[in-house]
């Protein structure tokens, strides 16, 4: 954990809430955008945020965080998310199964951090689009227009507002793949140091 | 680094279409087959997927504002005044637990006395949309309930007069066999009389199903004397609208697949398992061509998850299994 995080958590166990309102404040929407991947409601997003926190300010003495906390936070919203999709689903066992062995997977990633450096990229990503471009796409993904009303409110032929939305999603996937390789080697020369790192303490 | 896809040769079209639920049935083939005919291809839809995905995530990252969250939230985080304890190994949570024990106790002794005292009368037990459930009846009978299935019977003087009712859905019988008490199944018109033996009934729109697994099995008619014998892996039915019963060997491998999670087959064509996985587990499988559905199969499978039997479908008869949105897609 951070210096920061450590304090923080300090502070809620002697249930401070200045620092319990830090905390809140720093973590809120990576943790907000994490569960809205999964359960796709503004409200149930938000509710099972702050029943995360409800759990931290009530239990953070009893808490033995051994990775970040950022990783923790991410874990307890994805297992009330699989939790809550598995009470609201009216679907067949099956999909309990499927959910299940997502759960059982103990990943130690910090997900809404990931998630959160995702969104970042690809917001820079369609800012460097050319104007007419960027704006039919956030038309089309941010307000939810069909193509036709695009066309309608922009005054351009369907067929533009598809090539509108080809050469965008082509530069962005571009864009976004070139930068994943970059990420990958540098995660590949981390992952290395740490190795020798741990070789050296073991030897 | 080469460049492997040049932006002319994604269909991006057809996924634009697609993304907006108005493609039609000769596009998505052709957005199917594009997808199919390279790894590569599979890879870039997906990417392009995820873009949009994130798209709509951004939206909401935009929206979310901490510091209005907080001044929601804040009015619920409990005022909590820090109790010391004087023996920090108690829990405080074994005291509740003591408490929750006790009345536990309490209420199953209650239960316990009622149940001997036979007031309780007529027992009804019914499974949920998603629930299976196993029945153990006071003569030892077990009863395994598929979803969706109500059962009931009698608990006072069971044992003098074994009569169950299966007022609707599947069940598992495995009955405990006494020769001078018969045990009886009342569905609707139709009496399923045991003789000792497992068998699996299931009630279905127009009909109802018997299939026996070992020992011997008679159907009869409410107001009739006539009756059909049943042994070991026959199949009896009975019409509900013409009451006519009849009987023939049972060919399903897998009538009771949801009981013992086995799948069996021998040669069967694909269109067939795909109906028997949408029973089981509810996947929707599609097929990408349809003569595919024609490909036979021969495999066994027990205690698999729907992915397991899929990916396993797709390495022996060598197809390739995309999964997208709960549908499974089967490509040659």
């Amino acid at each position: 954990m951070t210096d920061q995080d450590t304090e923080l958590i300090e502070g809620i166990c002697r249930k401070d809430k200045r620092s319990f309102e830090l905390l809140y404040k720093g973590y809120y929407k990576k943790l907000y955008i994490l569960a809205f991947q999964y359960v796709r409601q503004p409200e149930m997003a938000e509710e099972l945020v702050n029943d995360v926190f409800l759990k931290l300010w009530n239990d953070a003495e009893q808490l033995n965080i051994r990775q970040s906390l950022g990783s923790y936070l991410s874990r307890c919203i994805i297992n009330t998310a699989l939790n809550m999709i598995k009470k609201e689903n009216r679907k067949a066992f099956h999909q309990e199964k499927f959910l299940s062995g997502y759960e059982e997977s103990e990943m130690g990633n910090d997900e809404a951090q990931m998630l959160e450096n995702k969104l970042i990229r690809l917001e820079k990503a369609l800012e460097s689009l050319p104007p007419q471009c960027k704006k039919v796409i956030m038309m089309s993904k941010f307000d939810k227009c069909k193509q036709q009303e695009i066309a309608d409110a922009l005054n351009i032929s369907v067929k533009t507002v598809k090539s509108h939305l080809t050469n965008g999603y082509e530069k962005i996937r571009v864009m976004l793949s070139k930068e994943q390789v970059l990420f990958f080697f540098l995660f590949l020369l981390f992952a290395v140091e740490l190795r020798l790192l741990h070789l050296n303490i073991v030897l | 680094m080469e460049e492997i896809n040049h932006p002319n040769q994604i269909p991006y079209h057809l996924i634009m279409d697609e993304m907006e639920g108005k493609i039609s049935v000769t596009d998505l083939q052709e957005l199917e087959n594009w997808k199919a005919a390279d790894p590569v291809h599979l890879r870039s839809y997906q990417e392009i997927v995820d873009i949009a995905d994130h798209a709509e995530l951004l939206t909401a990252y935009r929206e979310a504002d901490p510091e209005l969250a907080w001044q929601k939230f804040k009015p619920s985080i409990p005022e909590q005044i820090k109790i010391v304890p004087l023996h920090p190994e108690k829990k405080s949570g074994l005291f509740f637990l003591k408490w929750a024990v006790a009345l536990v106790m309490v209420i199953s002794g209650a239960l316990l006395l009622a149940n001997q005292s036979g007031w309780m009368g007529s027992q009804t037990i019914s499974t949920g949309k998603n629930e299976r459930q196993k029945l153990n009846l006071p003569d030892g009978t077990e009863i395994f309930m598929n979803a969706n299935t109500t059962i009931s019977y009698r608990k006072s003087g069971f044992l003098k007069a074994r009569n169950v009712e299966l007022e609707e859905g599947e069940a598992y019988f495995n009955v405990i066999h006494d020769e001078k008490n018969p045990f009886s199944i009342k569905v609707g018109d139709l009496n399923v009389n045991d003789l000792g033996t497992s068998f699996n009934l299931k009630v279905e729109p127009k009909q109802v199903v018997v299939v026996v697994n070992s020992g011997k099995v008679s159907l009869e008619k409410a107001k009739d004397t006539k009756t059909i014998l049943l042994s070991a892996q026959d199949r009896g039915t009975f019409n509900r609208e013409t009451k006519e019963m009849s009987f023939a060997k049972n060919n399903d491998l897998n009538y009771r697949a949801w009981h013992d999670k086995t799948l069996h087959y021998e040669k069967a064509p694909l269109a067939e398992v795909a109906a028997d996985m949408e029973e089981l587990f509810g996947t929707h499988i599609i097929f990408q061509d349809t003569a595919l559905k024609e490909r036979t199969l021969s495999a066994y499978f027990k205690d698999k998850t729907e992915a397991e039997i899929m990916n396993s479908i797709g390495e022996t008869l060598r197809l390739k299994v995309t999964k997208r949105e709960g549908t499974f897609v089967l490509s040659n």
